[in-house]
């Protein structure tokens, strides 16, 4: 199954998510984000943070999770590769996020996000699982 | 964006576009977008005339919910709307209404030198520009400083910069709020937005942002254009900057704190990314304290940018600027919201016009405006795409029916990806070039999402303003070198 896929935006970037549960769903999200960001081959594993969120809803928790990360990248130069999720709900999220700090040698930025967004955003329960719909301000 | 929007687009005359409030439950107004028939047809093909009529929901909104010929599909509202809500009647304010890049705005610098005398330098300037003045994605700048003084410039704005050498009273003079607006409180700044924004001071933003080397090319209007200081054959050098991460920071800690307040304050509005507080409360005066802060931060930004280009300057021609007379004609934001007076059905009220990707354009006579511009009206400066013209307009006083706010840009037309599958690097430089434009970007990707075919032909969206006569030309600027971020 696919995980992620760009949709057209015209000023900026929508991505669709795909996976079969909430925990799936938020590894694809930061995946699919940080595949626009760069090219996440080059990415080593070597570094980890950890990530706790608390949030009214799930879709406002995913949001939450995203500008985390997008803040962890334009802050403090680390670009998260995989994602180990000990604990989710509608509500809260737990995680381990590991990655590597920026090295513009070996590192290209393919395009500079600057925000997940909540125009139209959407999770819909699908035969396979969940779908989101998310547009990043680019 | 296949689907062409169906909504309704009633034709109230050849450059004024009615969205009825009878359209959506919920809309307290009339939603009216300023195109052509050309513009229009290229409107249906996105979001945008939906996000028009999406903002008519915002309480105390006055007059109708705006757009501008540039318009497209943004997030919240739409990229070229304008709303104005009613301070004392409720009226909110909203993060999405400015956007994630507060103060992104751009700035005009005259030269005294004329394209005829330094035709066979362009391309050194460019280059020397490119090295000097720090662009592109995530770029940090030259331009360094401490916890204490990143403070002092939220609420100094570019005088900071002035005060530490990067420029001149002047530069402050011929600036929107003199390059700092009032208001601005550092404590409603997170300690986040401060992390994010803390390296970037002077720094070029990426995407659309550019430093751009331009010949004027046509006078319009000869009495402005003098008083404006510009002339045919003059080298002008145009900036377009913002607050970088400290900004998207800001706005990005207040939607979500906003998120709250549409249940705490009862507002029904279409799209969570519109989230808002009335202005008076406690949140929307944090947030309204908070975008000042970054408003500042960004002309800190465009100042020290001025400064490194004129250094720049300075280095290929071995002259002091002031030989040059590279002075500011103006500087102006397209991403903000602010308290204004304005006439509404005939009364002065208070009211929070929000602009969202629009320029304020004051007409003549207005109280901010400097001494010099008082019988003329705001200088309005519009960037055009890297291939096609800039514009150097007016304010009239007739822009008092949009709160005087104008366009911003030539507004996009083309996705990003769909732009990146249309055209290719290097036969788009060898296009340019064969303009005679020098184009350096900092990367491939930027250049060709940037592809003058992605956008909307600047001609058309200047002439709707015009036509409209909520502002008027003054002259007509080519592109002769282009850094891009």
């Amino acid at each position: 199954m696919k995980k992620f896929e760009t949709f057209e935006h015209t000023a900026d970037i929508g991505l669709k998510i795909y996976a079969k549960d909430s925990k799936e769903l938020f590894i694809n999200a930061a995946k699919g984000l940080f595949s626009l960001i760069t090219d996440l081959n080059k990415v080593q594993a070597s570094d980890k943070i950890s990530v706790n969120l608390e949030d009214d809803n799930r879709e406002e928790l995913l949001i939450s999770w995203l500008n985390e990360l997008i803040f962890q990248f334009s802050a403090r130069n680390f670009i998260p590769k995989e994602f180990k999720i000990n604990k989710i709900s509608d509500k809260e999220l737990n995680a381990e996020v590991h990655g590597e700090n920026l090295d513009s040698a070996k590192h290209k930025i393919l395009s500079e996000v600057k925000a997940a967004t909540y125009h139209e955003l959407e999770i819909k329960e699908t035969q396979d699982g969940l779908e989101a719909r998310i547009i990043f301000d680019t | 964006m296949a689907d062409l929007w169906q909504g309704p687009l009633e034709r109230i005359d050849d450059v004024r576009w009615r969205i009825p409030k009878s359209y959506k439950p919920g809309m307290r107004t009339d939603g009216v977008i300023y195109a052509d028939e050309k513009l229009l047809a290229d409107i249906r093909h996105d979001k945008a005339a939906e996000q028009v009529a999406n903002v008519a929901f915002l309480p105390g909104i006055v007059s109708n919910s705006l757009a501008m010929p540039d318009i497209h599909w943004g997030y919240g509202f739409p990229i070229g709307g304008v709303a104005a809500t009613d301070i004392e009647n409720n009226g909110v304010i909203s993060p999405g209404g400015v956007g994630f890049d507060i103060n992104c705005g751009v700035r005009l610098v005259r030269t005294n030198l004329l394209f005829s005398e330094i035709k066979n330098k362009i391309k050194d300037l460019v280059y020397v520009l490119f090295n000097d003045v720090p662009s592109g994605l995530g770029s940090k700048g030259d331009i360094k400083v401490s916890a204490r003084e990143e403070k002092e410039i939220l609420i100094k704005g570019a005088r900071w910069a002035v005060e530490q050498g990067y420029g001149t009273q002047d530069d402050l003079t011929y600036c929107e709020e003199e390059g700092a607006i009032s208001g601005a409180a550092t404590d409603a700044v997170s300690d986040r937005a401060y992390e994010r924004g803390k390296a970037q001071s002077g720094t070029l933003g990426s995407g659309n942002h550019f430093l751009e080397v331009q010949v004027v090319e046509e006078i319009y209007d000869k009495e402005t254009a003098n008083v404006f200081g510009v002339a045919e054959g003059q080298i002008t050098v145009m900036i377009h900057s913002g607050s970088r991460g400290l900004g998207y920071q800001v706005c990005e800690d207040y939607v979500k704190k906003m998120i709250h307040c549409l249940s705490k304050y009862n507002i029904n509005v279409p799209d969570r990314q519109l989230a808002c507080a009335p202005v008076e409360s406690e949140e929307g005066k944090e947030y309204l304290s908070a975008m000042r802060a970054a408003a500042n931060y960004a002309w800190a930004n465009r100042q020290c940018l001025m400064h490194l280009t004129r250094l720049a300057f300075e280095r290929v021609f071995n002259k002091s600027w002031q030989n040059m007379g590279m002075s500011l004609v103006y500087d102006v934001a397209h991403n903000i919201a602010k308290i204004e007076t304005c006439e509404v059905n005939g009364k002065k009220k208070k009211v929070c016009v929000h602009r969202k990707g629009a320029t304020r354009a004051l007409g003549p006579n207005h109280p901010a405006l400097p001494e010099k511009y008082k019988n003329y009206g705001q200088p309005v400066i519009i960037p055009g795409d890297m291939g096609r013209n800039s514009y150097l307009l007016v304010g009239t006083e007739k822009a008092k029916e949009t709160f005087y706010s104008t366009c911003h840009g030539a507004g996009r037309l083309k996705s990003r990806s769909a732009a990146t599958r249309s055209f290719n690097a290097i036969s788009l430089l060898e296009e340019l070039e064969s303009k005679g434009i020098t184009v350096k970007a900092s990367s491939r990707e930027t250049l060709v999402e940037e592809a003058p075919a992605a956008y909307k032909n600047i001609n058309d969206v200047v002439n709707v303003v015009e036509r409209a006569g909520i502002s008027r030309k003054v002259c007509k600027m080519r592109p002769l070198g282009v850094i891009k971020g």
